[in-house]
């Protein structure tokens, strides 16, 4: 990649929720680094459509010195190298899998040596880089402050996730966007709203760089690989394999759609069976006691059945950062129901006896849905 | 041989936009001053009929907006529109664009200079959305002109021609853009919009006189 005369970046988003976040973003890109006289383009990945929602998907912008350098890099329509790549919902470093194949892919794969992967988070780099995959080359981790934004979704208003991200681009990569253009296309697509440019210096300020070195990060992740048949060894026709009653099929894991997770309190739990009930993926196992439990593999966080659940705090809705692993955790409450309770409490920021109430605070990213403006400054 | 390239004057662009391949195709829709123009959802062409909804919506165009139940209306609606001296817009996509073929047919013969885009698409079911060129050329040997755009720059120009070249009576057929599904029509790119007083200048207003077919007829059937 000639990275002197063309640059590549994606955004990498939760399908349909921010969808209108991430084109705004590759629009501001575009727009800013046209102010020094550079030109580009900005472009959906097509295969992402029709986007599920939570399901991962891309969006890219290039920009280029001139229009032949741009025609040039567009003969790769989905940039196989980028230079940067923005996560807008930190619990997208734990993989992309897209709705159209199956495989998860680790956040930083399309980055270049050296590199950059910001991600907009509430968390310390270090937390996030925990729950990101081994690195196989080295590059830099910028934590744009700010939780999962909504904005551009429906009703959700604007919170200017997009001009922060812009000011951590104008640190980045200054040959092509400038501090100043920025602001001025922050401006330009705000309608004249000064909270823009302080919303780019803040983001230009405020982004934490953390170097990565190769080999830093998880490999606690599971490798989802598929294998394309040959035509070879392709049957005649389309043959979909029948699942026994009760068995699930292995295929069927779109956890990577999850920004949350249900964790539930099986002492509180009156077994009515409401979750289970509602639950559009069909999650929950009952347990030879009669409780329902989660089956993480196939829950893609919908939220439904905490919703739906008539007993307070008895499912309760968690960042899926604060997990490592799909484990069934009723074997644990099965063999020690004090051991759970302490992990539940942990986990869910409330108290496990509903006669004490809460056991601790519940983190201000424990639920970006119902509080889609975070309290990130340089928005006020 | 030296060939003279004449670009645009600043002074002929009104101002720059960040723009798809469609959105570049409904400014053009504006600047030439479409009487009618009929709409009916297919990707990728749908991307056309929501920006020039969005600039009627927004006060900045004046056309009558015809949603037809299905491409055979809307191919039909233009083209008798056209006959009757409207400067029209169309537009489809894959097998949408098939499904309109007893409109398109007989559109170049009986000489209307109907401009259409046809957001290229693979003529595959269900739902493939990949690019291939075979809905456009489905028409090649019927009399339809057809031009390829290869950048959202390029579509809105081409549009532009389009008109003037399909209406000028020495040509009076219609045009078929090309727009490469997705990679042209939903990516954006730095489109320069020219001014209206440079388009009026190239385009001037449609005149159909006495349009060929009723010509013919005549000829056919004297005294009718």
């Amino acid at each position: 990649m000639a990275e002197d005369r063309s640059v590549s970046i994606e955004v990498v988003y939760r399908g349909i929720f921010q969808k209108t976040l991430a084109q705004r973003i590759c629009r501001s890109v575009v727009l800013a680094a046209r102010k020094k006289g550079h030109t580009g383009t900005a472009f959906a990945r097509y295969g992402d459509s029709p986007e599920r929602n939570g399901v991962p998907a891309k969006q890219f912008a290039v920009v280029a010195a001139d229009e032949l350098e741009l025609e040039a890099s567009m003969a790769k329509y989905e940039p196989s190298v980028v230079d940067v790549s923005i996560a807008v919902d930190d619990t997208l470093v734990k993989g992309v899998e897209s709705w159209a194949w199956y495989g998860r892919q680790p956040i930083w794969k399309p980055v270049r040596a050296n590199g950059w992967l910001l991600v907009t988070s509430d968390k310390k780099a270090d937390e996030v880089l925990a729950q990101t995959d081994t690195a196989e080359r080295p590059y830099t981790l910028g934590i744009v402050p700010g939780g999962a934004s909504f904005a551009g979704l429906w009703v959700y208003k604007d919170d200017h996730t997009d001009f922060r991200v812009l000011g951590a681009l104008a640190k980045i990569l200054p040959q092509w966007i400038a501090l100043d253009d920025a602001k001025a296309a922050s401006l330009e697509l705000a309608k004249g709203d000064r909270s823009a440019v302080a919303s780019v210096q803040f983001g230009y300020d405020s982004t934490a760089m953390r170097p990565v070195k190769a080999g830093e990060g998880t490999s606690g992740h599971e490798v989802l690989q598929f294998t394309k048949p040959g035509w070879t060894t392709m049957r005649p026709g389309i043959i979909v394999e029948a699942r026994k009653p009760g068995e699930r099929n292995p295929y069927y894991k779109k956890y990577g759609a999850r920004t949350m997770r249900p964790v539930v309190n099986f002492d509180t739990c009156i077994k009515c069976t409401m979750c289970w009930l509602d639950c559009p993926d069909e999650c929950f196992e009952v347990t030879p006691e009669g409780h329902y439990e989660v089956v993480y593999e196939a829950c893609i966080g919908c939220g439904i059945c905490a919703q739906v659940c008539p007993v307070k705090d008895c499912i309760v809705m968690v960042d899926e950062l604060k997990f490592t692993d799909n484990k069934d955790k009723w074997q644990l409450w099965k063999q020690d129901h004090a051991k759970y309770n302490t992990w539940f409490e942990e986990m869910a920021g409330v108290s496990a006896d509903p006669k004490k109430g809460a056991a601790g605070s519940v983190p201000p990213n424990a639920n970006p849905a119902a509080n889609p403006t975070t309290s990130a400054g340089g928005d006020e | 041989m030296a060939v003279e390239v004449k670009t645009k004057e600043t002074s002929e662009i009104e101002t720059e936009q960040l723009a798809t391949g469609c959105e570049a195709i409904a400014e053009a829709i504006r600047l030439a001053d479409v009487d009618v123009m009929a709409a009916y959802p297919i990707r990728p062409y749908d991307g056309v009929m929501q920006a020039a909804a969005k600039l009627i919506a927004n006060g900045k165009m004046d056309v009558e907006y015809i949603v037809a139940d299905g491409e055979h209306s809307q191919f039909e609606i233009v083209k008798h529109a056209c006959a009757v001296g409207a400067r029209v817009f169309v537009g489809s996509s894959g097998v949408g664009w098939f499904y309109a073929f007893e409109a398109i047919a007989v559109t170049a013969g009986l000489r209307l200079p109907v401009v259409a885009i046809c957001g290229n698409r693979a003529l595959d079911d269900p739902g493939a959305f990949g690019t291939e060129h075979n809905d456009s050329l489905a028409v090649r040997d019927l009399g339809w002109l057809l031009p390829w755009a290869e950048t959202a720059q390029e579509a809105l120009d081409l549009a532009l021609m389009a008109w003037r070249v399909g209406e000028d009576k020495r040509v009076s057929l219609p045009v078929a853009i090309g727009l490469d599904g997705a990679f042209l029509t939903h990516s954006q790119h730095i489109v320069k919009i020219p001014t209206q007083q440079a388009v009026d200048k190239f385009l001037p207003k449609f005149d159909l006189g006495c349009p060929n077919f009723l010509r013919i007829a005549a000829e056919w059937f004297p005294g009718c």
